[in-house]
């Protein structure tokens, strides 16, 4: 699929290497500070805050109207004027990566969020329920990922129409079979903990120790998936973009802008490879803080 | 998309330039503009004699849907090199000369063509050309059954007669001018009767005609193998060469991504860029290494109101668009410079094309303010005009190619300065294709190609509005002029009734006319007495390769 | 173990069947229509209705559907609306490139990611750990399209070792599956390390060393074989990624392989390919899963399926 293996870790792995959960509650500062000392986590949240703060200050740093052209500055090189260069509108870059970061981040957050939120209920309802129901949902989740990601996002760019919200409904929906089989899987070892098996003696409902025992478990290694996915959502914008379904012109976005840019790499290659290197760190961030929380909430390695 | 374009998106299969194909002016002595500037790189200037060896290769974005063309909805390099066709144009003077046909004559007022056949052609599979091949591909051309979609270019033909081996005889229901357009179209390339028996629907995957070059392989997606044919004899008179051709064989390779087609041509792999991109042709030129061919297009790039939606219905609107768009622009930021302003519905080498039209646009966005403001648009307050609380804002719908994109980028910027607001999507061509029958679509930006003005029938003709009339248009002096267009057999007449249908459709502005670019065709030095004529067509018969 | 086998093939047909009914409904939701695609603009009512007759598509859905599956029992899967070959045809012309792109490509990722991934995992925490996991991150996080196309401008162009696109020498494979097999390569690299530095921590390793035996040796005995489960995996999923990943690189390398044709299909609204790819692509995904699951219990002895 366009974005299964890309932009995300081990966590789709499902049968072996699936983050063991974090006993209870009261481990979260251990968590915390287990975090706050890796490096890698450190680096990628470091990261990560710069995307962030560039995104919400681009009004401030961007000198110019990302969408407006200067038709008599073409392809001009990185300079005082245009710290990055001008693309092939002369539009200048450093702008539209600024605003490009908030249409990347967006996409990337939204998409991540739908994914979530169809994949996760799923995912607990399939591990803990376990027999039939795990059984019709894993079978569901097969034909989900034997679906042609390209169909899916075409059939709802071409119904709804083409843009933005559509493009992160296509990604989002996408996503859902990953995170349904990881988040099962994470159930599927909590629950033969004895602690489970101690609150169903004790007389708890099923929606009660999910709840209480299952979800917050689950916590852990749904906050590594979300990161790492963060990234691979980003980079399936991008590939959409590549191929016309992306974002609509002339609104900046970092795929359309690589792709647009491409044409010029041998004449100017900034305007396709800054945005390239911006997609590149982003990605690089979320899938840093991805790993190291994965490190340091994994209690095997401690 | 497209892609009807194609490109870097490398999805849609459909390339302007598939809708162009190649033709013949009508009638004799129409003179055309456009010249073909031809700018030899490096090679020498030392006339060597044409060595025999070497295979040409050449390129394409994506596989045509089939080698048969009657299946296909426009032709490409590979139908050319594969079939040929009764009649061709001279590539200096314009007009038609033999290919297949030797001579013809027109009688009963234009609704009977005699054409007497050129002797000892034969097909790829040995088998003679007779007037029963010209019977028996135009009845396999017509038949509903086969859904060809050039079949209406045939006009109204009733049937074929075969007095003899050499004589044809097209018998059609009512004269058809564009017929002497038409009969140049691959649609009408002439097929081998008893290919056509005994391979049936297979046909497409392998191809028999009487072209120059006869296939051998195809990989889908990969490369069209060509081989020379030995037994041509029947290359029109213009050829040095009116033989077999000089170089042992041909491919066709298939690269989708424009980019990397630019790197395999720089590196040598392909001999002959065909319609190079417009981002990279520029720079190509530039490096003074290759041979350049210029040739405008008969087609261009329009954008196309819908009158029946509300912010169109005035027509002082969609005059107003016509007035602020800046063509020159368009041209140099859009098209880099390789095309041509479109100051008619017709682009100038297109037959029918009437230069000095009084109702034709230039930029003047003071009259387009002063339009707009008559009509009652007052400005407003998000930068827009606004009427009745509604601002002037459309959506237009394009493919999603470099080219489209590029020109609804500087459309949005000249339109803002008017108070227009004009936002784009890029659609997939069967979205676009399937959606705009039903009017929903505010505006179009696409390109067209077509030799002849009849095409213009297709386009604004009431009848088709279910169809290809995508502005929705309905004007019965248009409707009149363009069916007097189509039976008005002698050419100086229907000149005539073109250059008014043009000052009309100017006038009532549903097509805004923007640029008709020029197809860029590139060769490496080696490749010698390449000509490309006015259509872009690649005239190989006397090409040969020097190493 | 048979009857696990048994039942997971049993399984492969209820998802299939799903899937196809899935393709069958999207395509026909989906605005555009075959008929207007090849005929374009010119075709008249009167044609445009023959093709869809000789097509079959003007007839109801379910009527269609049912003539589709009645034809798949029989193994005919139909032409494609577009070329007018038959739909066997078009996937078998193709299928060999897209295995052989996929294979080169798997290679490329196991043999660079086990390579960054034991780097990093015998100098963990220094320097080249760091290195080698930036360098792996990076097979992920660029852009294909914008990859694919320095890496021919580098060795196509500029150095001339590797031709620039197609498929006509077993050289034209390596760019192409370079650029494909860097993302799964970061994935690998990343699983091993971490796998490696697992096995790394064990007692036995320890006594191991002190002994005196070579590092390199305890890992290839004791931890190659760990890592190669999630390794595994990746395998399966790669070829989910079959169509959708590989188009980008089709596209960009002209590589003639199922990942274009079953774009080109979709844009051509080419029912009948569309869903000759998509169940072909299907039964191989869940083939290839089963393999690797009973892979999974060769190689790790507590798994074991009942």
């Amino acid at each position: 699929m366009l974005s299964s293996t890309r932009g995300s870790g081990t966590a789709e792995t499902g049968a072996a290497g699936a983050a063991r959960p974090v006993r209870a509650l009261s481990h979260a500062a251990i968590g915390l500070r287990r975090i706050t000392q890796h490096r890698g986590a450190v680096a990628g949240a470091v990261l990560i805050a710069g995307l962030f703060l560039g995104a919400l200050m681009a009004p401030s740093f961007a000198r110019y109207d990302p969408t407006e052209p200067h038709f008599g500055l073409r392809l001009q090189p990185p300079s005082a004027v245009f710290p990055l260069g001008t693309d092939s509108f002369g539009r200048d870059i450093l702008s539209r990566l600024a605003y490009g970061g908030r249409v990347s981040l967006v996409v990337g957050a939204v998409s991540v969020l739908v994914s979530f939120a169809v994949g996760l209920p799923l995912g607990i309802v399939a591990g803990y329920a376990g027999g039939r129901t795990d059984n019709l949902i894993m079978r569901a989740i097969d034909v989900w990922l034997a679906f042609p990601e390209l169909l899916l996002a075409i059939g709802i760019v071409a119904v709804l129409g083409p843009g933005l919200q559509n493009v992160m409904l296509a990604i989002g929906i996408s996503g859902v079979p990953g995170v349904c089989r990881l988040v099962r899987g994470s159930v599927l070892s909590i629950k033969e903990e004895a602690y489970i098996e101690v609150a169903r003696a004790v007389g708890g409902t099923a929606a009660h120790i999910v709840r209480a025992h299952v979800f917050p478990n689950v916590l852990a290694p749904v906050l590594v998936l979300l990161t790492l996915r963060l990234g691979t959502a980003i980079l399936a914008g991008v590939g959409l973009s590549f191929l016309g379904l992306g974002v609509q012109p002339p609104t900046p976005e970092w795929g359309a802008m690589v792709a647009e840019g491409r044409a010029y790499l041998q004449q100017a290659w900034w305007v396709s490879t800054i945005p390239g290197a911006a997609i590149f760190i982003s990605v690089m961030g979320f899938n840093m803080l991805g790993d190291g929380l994965r490190d340091a909430l994994d209690p095997r390695l401690h | 998309m497209r892609r009807t374009n194609c490109s870097r998106s490398g999805t849609n299969k459909f390339t302007r330039r598939d809708l162009l194909t190649r033709a013949a002016a009508a009638g004799a002595g129409v003179a055309v503009s456009g010249a073909v500037s031809r700018i030899v790189g490096s090679s020498t200037s030392a006339q060597a004699a044409p060595r025999r060896g070497g295979t040409l290769t050449l390129v394409l974005s994506s596989d045509p849907p089939s080698l048969d063309p009657q299946k296909t909805p426009a032709g490409d390099l590979s139908h050319f090199l594969l079939y040929n066709m009764l009649v061709s144009a001279d590539r200096n003077t314009d007009t038609f000369i033999p290919e297949m046909a030797d001579s013809w004559t027109i009688d009963e007022g234009g609704k009977v063509i005699t054409f007497k056949l050129h002797p000892g052609v034969k097909f790829h599979d040995g088998t003679p050309f007779t007037s029963h091949a010209v019977q028996a591909t135009i009845e396999r051309l017509v038949n509903p059954a086969m859904a060809a979609p050039g079949a209406s270019w045939i006009g109204p033909i009733d049937h074929v007669e075969t007095p003899d081996d050499l004589t044809a005889r097209l018998v059609f229901k009512q004269p058809y001018a564009p017929i002497f357009s038409s009969l140049r179209i691959i649609f009408l390339a002439m097929l081998s009767p008893d290919a056509i028996a005994k391979l049936g629907p297979n046909y497409g995957q392998n191809p028999v005609g009487a072209g120059p070059f006869k296939f051998r392989q195809w990989i889908p997606g990969d490369r069209i193998v060509l081989d020379r044919y030995a037994d041509y004899a029947w290359a029109p008179k213009f050829y040095k060469n009116r033989g077999a051709v000089y170089v042992d064989g041909a491919v066709v390779r298939i690269i989708p991504d424009e980019s990397t087609q630019v790197v395999a041509f720089e590196r040598g792999d392909l001999d002959i860029l065909w319609q190079a991109p417009a981002s990279s042709a520029g720079r190509l030129i530039q490096s003074g290494k290759y041979q350049v061919f210029k040739t405008p297009t008969a087609g261009g790039y329009y954008l196309g109101l819908n009158v029946t939606k509300p912010i169109f219905s005035d027509v002082r609107v969609r005059q107003a668009i016509g007035w602020a768009t800046n063509r020159d622009e368009v041209v140099d930021y859009a098209l880099e410079k390789l095309a041509v302003p479109m100051d008619s519905p017709i682009a100038p080498t297109i037959w029918g094309y009437a230069k000095g039209l009084k109702n034709a646009y230039h930029y003047d966005p003071d009259r387009a303010r002063r339009l707009l403001a008559e009509a009652g648009w007052k400005p407003g307050a998000s930068g827009a005009l606004e009427k009745d609380g509604r601002p002037l804002a459309f959506r237009v719908w394009t493919f999603a190619l470099d080219t489209n994109v590029r020109i609804g980028i500087v459309l949005q910027t000249q339109l803002k300065q008017v108070g227009i607001r004009m936002d784009i999507d890029q659609l997939d061509a069967a979205t676009l294709l399937a959606r705009t029958p039903s009017g929903q679509q505010d505006a179009i930006l696409i390109s067209y190609g077509w030799p002849d003005a009849d095409i213009l029938y297709y386009f604004f003709h009431s009848s088709r509005m279910a169809t290809t009339n995508r502005v929705h248009f309905s004007n019965p002096d248009v409707d009149r002029l363009l069916e007097e267009g189509r039976v008005t057999v002698d050419p100086t007449k229907r000149l005539q009734v073109y250059r008014q249908l043009q000052e009309t459709l100017l006038q009532q502005a549903p097509w805004i006319p923007l640029a008709s670019a020029y197809t860029i065709t590139l060769a490496h030095p080696w490749v010698r007495d390449l000509y490309v004529d006015k259509y872009a067509n690649l005239l190989t018969n006397d090409v040969y390769i020097q190493k | 173990m048979q009857r696990y086998v048994v039942q997971r093939l049993w399984h492969l047909v209820p998802v299939l069947l799903s899937v196809s009914v899935l393709v069958f409904l999207m395509v026909h939701l989906v605005p555009g229509d075959p008929v207007q695609v090849m005929l374009q603009e010119y075709g008249s009512p009167a044609q445009e209705a023959a093709l869809r007759h000789s097509l079959g598509l003007d007839r109801p859905l379910a009527v269609q559907y049912g003539t589709f599956l009645w034809r798949l029992l029989h193994g005919d899967l139909g032409r494609s609306i577009h070329s007018g070959r038959p739909v066997i045809a078009e996937i078998a012309l193709r299928l060999p490139y897209t295995l052989w792109l996929t294979a080169a490509s798997m290679a490329v990722a196991i043999a660079l990611g086990l390579v960054l991934g034991m780097v990093a995992a015998l100098w963990h925490r220094r320097i080249l750990d760091y290195a080698a996991m930036i360098a792996a991150l990076a097979g992920i996080s660029l852009p294909s399209f914008w990859f694919g196309l320095v890496l021919i401008l580098v060795f196509s162009y500029y150095l001339r070792w590797l031709p620039a696109a197609g498929a006509d020498t077993p050289w034209s494979l390596i760019l192409p599956a370079v650029t494909l097999g860097t993302s799964a390569a970061s994935i690998i690299a990343r699983l091993s390390r971490s796998s490696l530095l697992e096995v790394l921590r064990q007692e036995f390793i320890r006594t191991a060393r002190a002994k005196g035996v070579n590092e390199l040796q305890v890992l290839y005995r004791h931890g190659l074989r760990n890592a190669l489960i999630p390794v595994l995996s990746i395998i399966g999923l790669q070829f989910a990624g079959l169509l959708g990943g590989a188009v980008i690189v089709e596209s960009v390398f002209g590589w003639p392989g199922l990942g274009r044709l079953a774009v080109d299909a979709i844009f051509n609204r080419d029912m009948p390919l569309i869903q000759g790819i998509v169940l072909i692509a299907a039964a191989i995904f869940v083939a290839v899963n089963l393999c690797i699951d009973l892979l999974y219990a060769l190689v790790d002895p507590r798994i074991r399926y009942s």
